[in-house]
């Protein structure tokens, strides 16, 4: 959809630009006149700008650009879904508990020596522990597990 | 004077000089692993310096980003690939000293230079912060305002390869400056009913998210190869002699000083600097026809301009509000959680921290000489670190670190969010630095503005181009967006 020119990556963009100008719009109208005001400046800025944008999107010469080129899928995907799972896992299980398992699991999917990726696990759980718990203080989340 | 002595003595404090010590450890750390940047390095390393004294903290930060900096040059020189933009140019002749086997030769050439220009950039910063900041003083509603239009237009102007897309990744910025509650009337605005958002985005959530969390999903997205083997066993080859130092010493002190005057132009920045620094270097050399196949100087330039920029990017940055660039936005912001504001007070009420600072600027270079001088073989074993042991580790640290500021999972999700957002902002080349910058100079804009405009009810239009500042800054600002137009159309042209 938007590999193939350059251009059309702008065009793209300047859609979503205005997506966001529009919604942008339409939540300023809920604001008092003073408190919009500064935001109208900042509407007027972002549409006059994206019609800059898309002019020399159509003006521009027509570059090949693949901007996902090489996209590997499945390895992004692991990471972006373990580390959606260990967020979300951080306040059922416990901070250091989720986070030694998500160390675990995303060294396994990325394929790291088992070996380094156990002691790399340990240490780091350790060094997170005592760096935030014991010398920061900070109150991590804890459930089932700490 | 007394106040930079005691600075000096501050900043030796054991506590000081071991934050520097192991900041700049960690900076040619993240700075030799390519793909990591220095504002990177500073967005993770704020949430832990809440545990430490302000003077402390800021010299931890300075300290991470000196030695990021550098450390660019070691992969630079070893592998030819530049663990920070800043170092590209100085791959160029690094890495052919290391194909004749003086990879020793220009890593110590790496390390004195970019010692030199920073000690260089640090007078600077002695000599022009103070008066500068006096100036600020002279700044009212209006000029506040044409201050972070100006603010915006060089960083998004300089530092992007599309000037409109610089400019529109600040007014990004701006939009997301404005949720919270509204600086004059304190009315929550585009909260969508939330509580955690009365205070606007949590800020150092949202840095590290576009900065760290985003890079964890730009290293995920290629398949990630065996890192090549290096090697750099201690052969007895010779390092820098006193004959080479001589001839690099006129190279580090004119690199040195391009390199303090382009970091205190705001949004030029290290890799500008450094080709200018190798430039320079070559002109100036007699042995032109070296350069490209292996020659110090090469070298020396590029990292003496690279460094120097650390220092001259902190002026505009303490003294004005408007950091040079990515690392510097991020370093104000993490002055501005330590409740500083960039500014005359930086040098009158909170003189011992801004002194200490400078002080541990001068100390952490020292330490990045000594680390550099004795440990870089060590520091480049850990640019064999591969993106499959960087990813979790990256992911941990940004989930921790924007925790841990509010102890709040709702910060973690903005930074999340911010994560792909900042993924989506490098893809498409657009400006991350623009957009903090905008996010921390909006709220000063829009105060100025409506200031203004109350101050003058009707006639505010004219009271906003009074001043001789304003108009000043109204001429830099249109001069920053038209001059890369300009150069560009030349460039068509040729």
């Amino acid at each position: 959809m938007f590999n193939k020119v350059k251009n059309k990556t702008n065009l793209l963009l300047s859609a979503v630009f205005l997506t966001i100008a529009t919604i942008y719009g339409i939540l300023i109208k809920e604001l008092s006149a003073e408190n919009a005001l500064y935001p109208k400046f900042i509407l007027y800025l972002l549409i006059g700008l994206t019609i800059i944008l898309v002019v020399q999107s159509m003006l521009g010469e027509d570059i090949e650009e693949n901007i996902f080129k090489d996209f590997d899928f499945k390895q992004f995907g692991q990471v972006f879904i373990s580390g959606i799972a260990y967020i979300f896992a951080i306040n059922i299980v416990g901070y250091f508990t989720s986070t030694f398992a998500f160390l675990i699991l995303l060294f396994i999917l990325l394929k790291n020596n088992k070996k380094v990726l156990i002691i790399t696990s340990i240490i780091f759980t350790i060094f997170l522990y005592f760096v935030f718990k014991i010398f920061l203080n900070v109150p991590v989340p804890t459930g089932i597990f700490i | 004077m007394n106040e930079i002595l005691n600075g000096f003595i501050n900043a030796a404090l054991p506590i000081n000089l071991f934050a520097a010590l192991a900041s700049v450890a960690v900076g040619i750390m993240i700075g030799s692993l390519p793909g990591l940047s220095a504002a990177m390095g500073v967005a993770l390393l704020i949430p832990l310096t809440f545990g430490m004294t302000t003077e402390t903290g800021l010299i931890a930060l300075a300290g991470v980003y000196c030695g990021a900096v550098f450390g660019g040059s070691i992969s630079a020189i070893l592998i030819h690939t530049p663990g920070t933009s800043s170092a590209a140019a100085t791959a160029l002749d690094g890495y052919q000293l290391t194909k004749k086997g003086k990879a020793k030769k220009a890593l110590q050439t790496a390390v004195v230079s970019s010692f030199g220009g920073a000690m260089i950039s640090a007078v600077a910063l002695y000599l022009f912060a103070p008066p500068l900041a006096r100036l600020a003083l002279k700044f009212g509603p209006a000029e506040n305002f044409w201050l972070s239009i100006f603010g915006l237009t060089i960083i998004a102007g300089v530092s992007s390869k599309s000037v409109v897309k610089g400019l529109i990744s600040g007014v990004i910025g701006l939009i997301l400056s404005t949720i919270g509650m509204d600086p004059m009337t304190g009315t929550p605005r585009f909260t969508m009913g939330s509580i955690y958002l009365y205070d606007g985005l949590p800020f150092t959530a949202t840095l590290i998210g576009l900065f760290s969390m985003s890079q964890v999903f730009i290293l995920s997205e290629k398949t990630i190869k065996k890192m090549i083997n290096i090697e750099v066993e201690d052969t007895g080859e010779e390092g820098l002699t006193k004959k080479e130092l001589k001839l690099i010493t006129p190279v580090i002190l004119r690199s040195g000083l391009i390199g303090s005057i382009v970091g205190i132009l705001p949004g030029a920045g290290g890799t500008i600097a450094a080709f200018i620094g190798y430039d320079t270097a070559k002109k100036f050399s007699k042995n032109k026809d070296e350069f490209g196949r292996g020659a110090i100087e090469g070298v020396a330039g590029p990292e003496a301009a690279n460094n120097a920029v650390t220092g001259g990017s902190l002026i505009p940055t303490l003294t004005l509000g408007i950091p040079g660039n990515s690392v510097t936005a991020v370093l104000m912001g993490g002055l501005i959680i330590k409740g500083l504001q960039p500014g005359p007070d930086l040098f009158t009420v909170h003189g011992k921290i801004t002194y200490t600072f400078f002080a541990g600027f001068v100390v952490v270079n020292i330490f990045m000489l000594l680390l550099g001088l004795f440990g870089s073989k060590y520091f480049a074993k850990i640019s064999k670190v591969p993106n499959s042991m960087l990813i979790p580790i990256i992911f941990v640290l940004s989930v921790i670190g924007s925790y841990a500021i509010k102890n709040s999972m709702f910060d973690v999700s903005i930074m999340f969010i911010f994560g792909i957002v900042g993924y989506f902002i490098k893809k498409f080349n657009l400006n991350p630095a623009a957009i903090v910058l905008a996010l921390i100079i909006g709220p000063i804009g829009e105060q100025g503005l409506r200031r203004t405009i109350m101050i003058s009810q009707d006639d505010y239009m004219s009271k906003l181009v009074s001043s001789p500042i304003s108009i000043a800054l109204i001429v830099v600002s249109i001069l920053s967006i038209a001059s890369p137009i300009i150069i560009s159309m030349k460039e068509k042209k040729k």
